[in-house]
């Protein structure tokens, strides 16, 4: 059997994982850029929900002409300020899933066509330096699923942000901090450090 | 009188010579630009201070009632008063500078009132010289020079009422243990409800009309 095919899926995994480990620093830099932006949203809204608690009328501020309301629509505007921005480093996160998935369909369906020509001894077969076929291509597919996760769980916290929940806003920072520690396991890091001598080798 | 026009067709590339209406308004819509970015200024500087001035609040309200606390159970009561006084000194610290932004603030009101006062003497001279109808060619391209008086009481209006808004802001946030209260006083410090985006958007026309900005 001709080692031809497996060198090309090998090639694939390589460029593959470059492209993961470039989005990944994308990733991270828009993630850091998003945690402000949660920290500001969750400011606004905790600055909203005194602003509803407190009553004007008896205190200093009554005889100013509405200004709860002109502050509450400040406040408001402000919120669709920072959501706005949220929603651009979304959209961000979405392009660093979509071209990190779009590799990984890509090096699958290579391995698919030559599957018939790789025999499942190559497949499994691992030298010092090269992890298995079979063991790189499950790990795509777990960063592949683990990116897909996260962008998820992100979009859906974001969702539910509405100004009849302002305490969800105000306790979103807590939420969104909780699904980086899940992170803090990082599965794309690891996976780069199995697979360095493999990069390296030419 | 009306140099302008003249001035614009025969020499096009020179500037157009303003009347000295004209120039005096041109003076003035810079003028507001110029107070208003230094009002902001003032504005990002005070809303520093308020917010160290009401963690200061807090931190002495939550040490106070930690040094109750302390006097049943009779312990280290000393070392916790010294951080009492430094909590005090730092919100006496705060509140002077406050006074002072305030002080600053108030300078840039009575000068906005000083330039609607010029902008109001300027239409009042028009109507001596043109009559009730004011002048049949406008100063600079379109507006006529009551809305330049118009503009600049209307956003001497704003900054009136945003600069008492903030007197009352200061006289009041050192005073205050409700929470709420506090967070609401800081938000309508930064967010100056009283300043629409219409107050911005009247300005930047004004800087249009006078050829400060260009299209």
């Amino acid at each position: 059997m001709s080692q031809e095919p497996t060198l090309s899926v090998l090639n694939a995994l390589k460029n593959c994982f470059r492209v993961i480990e470039r989005q990944q620093h994308n990733w991270s830099n828009n993630l850091a850029e998003c945690t402000s932006l949660i920290i500001s949203l969750g400011n606004l809204g905790e600055q909203l929900q005194s602003c509803n608690k407190v009553d004007f009328k008896g205190t200093p501020l009554q005889d100013f002409p509405q200004l709860k309301q002109r502050l509450t629509y400040k406040l408001n505007q402000a919120l669709g300020v920072v959501l706005g921005k949220l929603a651009d480093k979304l959209s961000a996160l979405q392009v660093v899933r979509d071209s990190i998935s779009n590799q990984v369909v890509s090096v699958f369906q290579l391995y698919e066509n030559n599957s018939e020509k790789i025999s499942l001894s190559a497949s499994l077969r691992r030298l010092a330096v090269i992890p298995s076929l079979a063991d790189m291509l499950e790990w795509l597919q777990d960063i592949d699923r683990f990116y897909r996760n996260q962008y998820l769980k992100r979009k859906l916290m974001l969702q539910m942000v509405s100004p009849e929940n302002m305490s969800y806003i105000v306790e979103l920072p807590k939420l969104w901090k909780a699904l980086e520690r899940q992170q803090e396991h990082n599965l794309t890091q690891e996976t780069l450090m199995k697979i360095a001598f493999f990069m390296d080798s030419s | 009188m009306d140099v302008q026009s003249s001035g614009a067709s025969s020499y096009s590339n020179r500037k157009p010579i303003l009347n000295n209406s004209a120039r005096k308004i041109k003076d003035n819509a810079a003028d507001w630009h110029n107070f208003i970015l230094k009002w902001d200024k003032l504005n990002d500087e005070g809303f520093k201070a308020a917010n160290k001035a009401v963690n200061s609040k807090i931190s002495k309200d939550a040490q106070t009632i930690a040094n109750v606390e302390l006097d049943c159970d009779g312990s280290s009561v000393t070392q916790k008063r010294s951080n009492v006084s430094e909590t005090n000194q730092d919100l006496e610290e705060c509140c002077t500078q406050l006074l002072e932004i305030l002080g600053k603030m108030t300078r840039i009101v009575t000068k906005m009132e000083k330039l609607s006062l010029s902008i109001k003497a300027i239409c009042d001279l028009e109507k001596f010289q043109h009559g009730e109808t004011g002048r049949s060619i406008p100063l600079f391209n379109t507006w006529l020079t009551k809305q330049f008086d118009e503009v600049s009481s209307k956003l001497l209006d704003t900054y009136r009422q945003e600069l008492s808004l903030k007197k009352t802001i200061i006289e009041e946030i050192a005073h205050t243990s409700d929470q709420d209260l506090m967070m609401t006083y800081l938000s309508a410090w930064l967010y100056q409800p009283y300043v629409e985006e219409g107050t911005k958007l009247l300005l930047e026309s004004m800087l249009l009309e006078t050829g400060h900005r260009t299209l």
